[in-house]
């Protein structure tokens, strides 16, 4: 036997620079491009504020106050994180499968159609029955709404991006008609309110913070265990990383499209029952403050792990509620969190701080 | 009285198509060389915005279509150094860059714009000859001075892209980069050229939809056209002739449901039905046309190693 | 590799072997590369490597895998830059910075995976880049003449309206080197440009390399094997671990002391092997398979062949005649249009990837990167990817995390792969550490058939007889194996028994004993060798 050299790790070919690996998202930045991100974002967000007609320190201050400086305002932060883990948890399942579920927002309204509906005409029922019911509903319609999006794919390969946003637009027309349809309340934009039996209790008094957020939090894990532990999420993040091979290795590619958006539309629907039932205790028109699309931000600052996704909602929700309380001392508009959470992503990505990397594509 | 109907629906249908179309028009120049670009939403909102605000100030349709196609030099340009230089992925910028654009433009109004009445849009414009045709003269040659300008751009995208050394570039680069790369192309140039050219086109249906139908800016007026254009793009198979008639598709489709809200025989159809049918509309041809192929190098951004 | 009907010193073209065709001693080179580095990480892939071409010269680099021979020329044609060292060309100091730097020099390259665009034409394929990114006017009709011009000039045979995709290998090698004669390169570098064509093809690529040389140009040819050195070569240098251990000129090397060079030592002997015992039961039996693409064109028609236990049945053919769709049948990806596949006597026609693994069918595929492994995921996951999806590690739908990295430990021990750790990605290992992975898995099910495509491509000499020796233990162990492979060598040193696919059908059969070089290389070209 001949002696050769020890192989050392040989260099990139071209094609493997392109192609790289999983739909995970890895960190390859250094300290330093992650702090130059964070300035470049908060630059981009003061020039924004100053653009809109506040100072930036003051705009800072709301932020921080309206957040977090009182027990009621952290409550509502802590309100906040709930819709907006399970809404990140929506787009991070799929994402883990290279499936670009855009549709979070519809799902999230689907969830709470079925939330309202199934609590404005269950008869009457013990109050745990009746709110679990309820619930379960809004996972189940949002887990539907999403499985379209994931049927089309697998069967058809539809392109899921699309689907999911005009997915969006048709469940917020039916909501639109279920709010000024047979059960709108007198006053504008909102249904008839759901009876005392299906709510969810306030948890912690003297603020909102209410079941939803234990149920957010027992999601969270719910979905760790998922991605984890189970064959399901292992198979998901396996079609993520290189489909072929993992077809090739005996799973069912369209059996886990399918299911990852089940899953992920599940995580939207919760989010739009809880809205309902603990929050709004009706389904109103504007019940989702673009929780959808923030869930896909959430979600990528998690790198799609589930566990990241609680500290990463939470910065979300800071910024969702300090901006309320901005446009509430500065008038600058609510929309504005919206601008410094999507200033905020993209300057992460385009700095390299998270990466989305790419499985080997057909030669 | 039937004839009345389809002149109405012929010429809003028409009018509706117009900014699907630009939209469309550019988004293909994006993707025949390799990017697709989900923020198209953005950038048409961001063309709506501008346009309204050029006209605020100016009081002058051309100032708010210069505006407009102003803005989609800036996304073009935002867009560009994201998804070339910086390599990021161009479906989660895409969607980012909407976000961002809905909170600006929605903010921006707030503050800027809400108190303005909306008051001027193109009007429609004759055509000599055509016009006297009988049902089409009155519906289809009687369409704002943009609406003529789309069709010949159409023409002239057709015409760069498929007879000319820089179209056959950008189609090499977006089929396969690093094969353009290996003969000397510059990459980075020729997506950056085809990005800007695509935005300003998208920005300019922006500005065509306030300036030729809705007259004002509203917060999120273009209600997913953006996205609509993408299936556009993908029935029209990438060809800008094609874009015509899948645009007129959608346009129709549009000016049809706006028809049938007030129809008394289907009155009991839920208004909320008819408003879904662009979406439920782009949905089956999504479906449809699933096996169409992309060009084989969109989406991913290109690094030499 | 021999192909016997090309005469070593006969320039096939007809013209006479006379000096002044052939590089002259002496004369001033074209290129000279003078002590280049290049090390990535610790790895010295060039270290001090000293190059020279001479013009009219056809010049052999020669080494293993993994020598430095094609970072040598990707840095002499600008893909990548050199640590140290200098390059003139025609007598000039020059800075290779970029490919479109060395075609300004009249350097050209024709890689492995060819840089073509299939949805364009030959024309579009061979003009694209040579004007500047943002002219107009582009007629085709003008081009299309231009290209047909400079491709009757070097009896180059193409069709400048076709659409390259739909072209066979070779003739998209043509193209590649047609590209590279438009733009006016003197001088063209070819990497491994006989890995995916048969012999008679080999044959018009050397009668095409012959014009070129007559007419001035020189060619590089980067290669690892032997007999095409001999054959067409004027001059070769060979590299051995990043350094040149040898340059000779025509008349001044052999087969075996190329060898030798390129190893450092004597090939070991091949060891003799058990001949399959005649009653050994059919494992696998394929029966008028029919396999139509997409496209509606028959990628494979009226297949049939069977294969013992015990048994190495070798497919071998041109790249592109059906064996990526008969691999896809067999393991499963695909169904097949019509015909039957037996496992082991059971139907597994359209058996998918999960029932061909519970029953006992193991696959190696030649991407591994591709259909093998997950790159970005870790080895134990890897391991234990076919395991999880056919619910064989998993109970109630979890998982059972420790037996997952348990299996992993063993594994990663027995294969000795490198770094031995669960926890690594596949893409951090080498080429032939992934295929040890690969194997690992697949072998280690102990299956009763394996269907194995170019399970050594790009592997040194090193791994690549660690798999044959793992083939061969398999083989003792009573599996059948399908080996589907481009490499001539490879076949002989494992079949027990030889097809020869051709256009989708099987047009040779035979034991490998009786298998001649003439009858394979008549077979692979189309010709139905006449019955022994």
């Amino acid at each position: 036997m001949m002696a050769t050299a020890p192989e050392a790790p040989r260099p990139r070919t071209l094609r493997e620079t392109l192609a790289g690996g999983a739909a995970q998202l890895s960190s390859r930045g250094s300290t330093a491009t992650t702090a130059a991100a964070l300035v470049g974002a908060l630059v981009v967000t003061g020039v924004v504020i100053a653009v809109l007609g506040a100072s930036p320190i003051a705009a800072v201050r709301a932020i921080v106050s309206g957040s977090l400086g009182s027990t009621y305002n952290f409550g509502q932060t802590l309100s906040v994180t709930a819709p907006l883990a399970l809404t990140g948890l929506a787009a991070a399942i799929p994402f883990s499968a290279r499936l670009w579920n855009a549709g979070g927002e519809g799902q999230l309204y689907a969830g709470a159609i079925a939330g309202v509906l199934i609590a404005l005409t269950a008869p009457p029922l013990p109050h745990v029955a009746l709110a679990a019911l309820a619930l379960v509903g809004g996972m189940v319609a949002g887990s539907l709404w999403a499985s379209i999006a994931g049927i089309l794919k697998a069967a058809f390969g539809a392109n899921e991006i699309i689907t999911t946003l005009m997915l969006n637009f048709i469940a917020l027309l039916v909501a639109d008609y279920v709010i000024t349809g047979p059960w709108a309340a007198p006053a504008a934009s909102t249904t008839k309110n759901i009876p005392a039996n299906a709510t969810l209790p306030i948890i912690w008094s003297g603020t909102t913070v209410g079941t939803g957020a234990l149920i957010a939090l027992a999601a969270v894990v719910a979905a760790n265990v998922l991605m984890k532990n189970t064959t399901l999420g292992f198979g998901i993040r396996a079609v993520g990383a290189g489909g072929d091979a993992a077809k090739l290795a005996g799973f069912r590619i369209p059996t886990l499209t399918v299911s990852a958006f089940a899953a992920g539309g599940a995580f939207a629907g919760i989010a739009g029952a809880i809205a309902v039932l603990g929050v709004q205790y009706a389904l109103v028109a504007n019940i989702s403050e673009n929780y959808g699309f923030t869930g896909i931000a959430v979600a990528l600052i998690a790198r799609l792990n589930p566990l990241l996704i609680i500290p990463s909602a939470f910065f979300f929700a800071i910024t969702s509620v300090g901006g309320n309380n901005l446009t509430a001392t500065t008038g600058i508009s609510p929309s504005a969190s919206l601008i410094i959470t999507a200033a905020f992503v993209i300057f992460l990505l385009a700095f390299g701080v998270i990466k989305l990397s790419y499985p080997e594509r057909s030669a | 009285m039937t004839r009345q109907v389809v002149e109405t629906v012929l010429s809003s249908g028409a009018l509706l198509s117009a900014p699907l179309l630009w939209a469309a028009l550019g988004e293909a120049i994006n993707e025949q060389a390799g990017v697709i670009n989900v923020g198209i939403e953005g950038v048409m909102l961001f063309g709506a915005f501008g346009a309204a605000v050029g006209v605020q100030h100016f009081h002058s349709l051309a100032a708010g279509l210069v505006a407009g196609a102003a803005t989609g030099l800036l996304s073009g340009v935002i867009l560009s150094y994201l998804y070339v230089n910086r390599g990021t992925d161009q479906i989660v910028t895409g969607i980012l860059f909407n976000i961002l654009i809905l909170g600006a433009t929605t903010a921006l109004y707030e503050k800027y714009l809400s108190a303005v009445v909306p008051s001027m849009s193109f009007h429609p414009a004759h055509i000599p000859l055509l016009g006297r045709i009988p049902v089409v003269g009155p519906s289809l040659f009687y369409q704002p001075v943009l609406s003529y300008a789309v069709l010949a751009c159409a023409l002239i995208v057709l015409y760069l892209m498929r007879r000319t050394w820089v179209g056959l570039h950008l189609r090499a680069v977006g089929e396969r980069p690093e094969v353009g790369d290996s003969v000397g192309l510059s990459v980075v140039r020729l997506r950056w050229f085809a990005l800007v050219c695509g935005c300003v086109l998208t920005a300019i249906g922006g500005a065509a939809l306030v300036l030729t139908q809705t007259g004002g800016f509203i917060p999120d007026v273009t209600s997913g056209q953006g996205y609509i254009a993408l299936a556009i793009v993908i029935l029209a198979r990438w060809n800008p002739a094609g874009a015509i008639l899948a645009a007129a598709l959608f346009g129709f489709a549009a000016a049809l449901q706006f028809q049938l809200q007030s129809t008394a025989a289907v009155a009991f159809v839920p208004r909320d039905v008819w408003l879904s049918v662009p979406y439920v509309l782009t949905l089956l041809v999504v479906v449809v046309t699933a096996g169409a192929g992309y060009p084989r190098g969109v989406g991913v951004p290109y690094r030499r190693s | 590799m021999h192909s016997d009907a090309l005469n070593p010193r006969e320039p096939a073209s007809g013209h006479s072997a006379d000096a002044g065709t052939a590089s002259t001693p002496g004369a001033n080179p074209v290129v000279t590369m003078h002590g280049i580095v290049k090390t990535y990480g610790s790895l010295r892939a060039n270290d001090g490597v000293d190059f020279d071409l001479r013009p009219s010269e056809i010049h052999c680099l020669l080494g293993e895998n993994g020598a430095g021979k094609t970072t040598l020329m990707k840095i002499l044609f600008g893909l990548v830059s050199p640590d140290a060292g200098e390059i003139e060309v025609q007598g000039q100091r020059v800075k290779i910075s970029s490919p479109a730097v060395a075609l300004s020099h009249g350097i050209g390259m024709v890689h492995q995976h060819f840089m073509l665009l299939p949805n364009f034409t030959v024309a579009e394929n061979v003009v694209l880049g040579s004007e500047s990114n943002f002219d107009l006017r582009f007629r085709a009709d003008v081009v299309e003449a231009r290209v047909q011009e400079t491709a009757n000039r070097f009896g180059i045979g193409i069709d400048p309206s076709a659409r390259v995709g739909e072209l066979s290998v070779d003739a998209q090698q043509r193209i590649e080197i047609l590209k590279l004669l438009y733009r006016g390169a003197g001088v063209l570098i070819l990497d491994e440009p006989t890995s995916s064509i048969g012999p008679k093809q080999i044959e018009r690529l050397f009668a095409t390399l012959d014009e070129l040389r007559h007419q001035g140009r020189s060619v590089v040819l980067i290669t690892h094997r032997l007999s095409e050195v001999v054959d067409i070569a004027d001059r070769v240098t060979v590299l051995r671990l990043g350094r040149v251990v040898r340059v000779a000129a025509r008349g001044n090397f052999g087969e075996r002391d190329l060898a030798r060079a390129m190893v450092g030592a004597d090939l070991p002997p091949r060891p003799p092997r058990k001949p399959v015992p005649p009653d050994a039961e059919t494992l696998l039996r394929v029966r008028a398979l029919e396999v139509v693409r997409e496209d509606g064109n028959a990628a494979l028609a009226e297949v049939d062949f069977a294969v013992r236990r015990g048994e190495v049945f070798g497919i071998v053919g041109v790249e592109g005649n059906g064996q990526r769709e008969l691999a896809e049948a067999l393991s499963g990806l695909r169904s097949p249009s019509s015909g039957e596949i037996e496992v082991a006597s059971e139907d597994a026609s359209r058996a998918s990837p999960r029932e061909l693994h519970a029953r006992g069918v193991s696959t190696i595929t030649e991407d591994r990167l591709r259909y093998d492994l997950i790159a970005d995921m870790t080895l134990a996951e890897n391991l234990a990817l076919s395991d999880v999806a056919g619910g064989r590690i998993s109970s109630g739908g979890f998982l059972n995390r420790r037996r997952i990295r348990a299996n992993a430990v063993r594994l990663l021990a027995e294969y000795g792969v490198s770094p031995a750790s669960p926890d690594a990605k596949a893409a951090a290992l080498s080429g032939g550490n992934q295929q040890k992975v690969v194997l690992a898995r697949e072998l280690s099910r102990n299956p009763k058939l394996l269907i194995a495509s170019q399970p050594t491509r790009g592997l040194d000499v090193g791994a690549t007889n660690f798999v044959h020796g793992q083939f061969r233990k398999l083989r003792e162990q009573g599996c059948a194996i399908v080996l589907i492979t481009l490499d001539l060598d490879e076949l002989m040193a494992l079949a027990d028994r030889v097809g020869v696919l051709f256009k989708g059908k099987l047009i040779y059969v035979d034991d490998a004993i009786d298998v001649s070089m003439e009858k394979l290389a008549s077979a692979m070209a189309g010709f139905e060798p006449v019955a022994a």
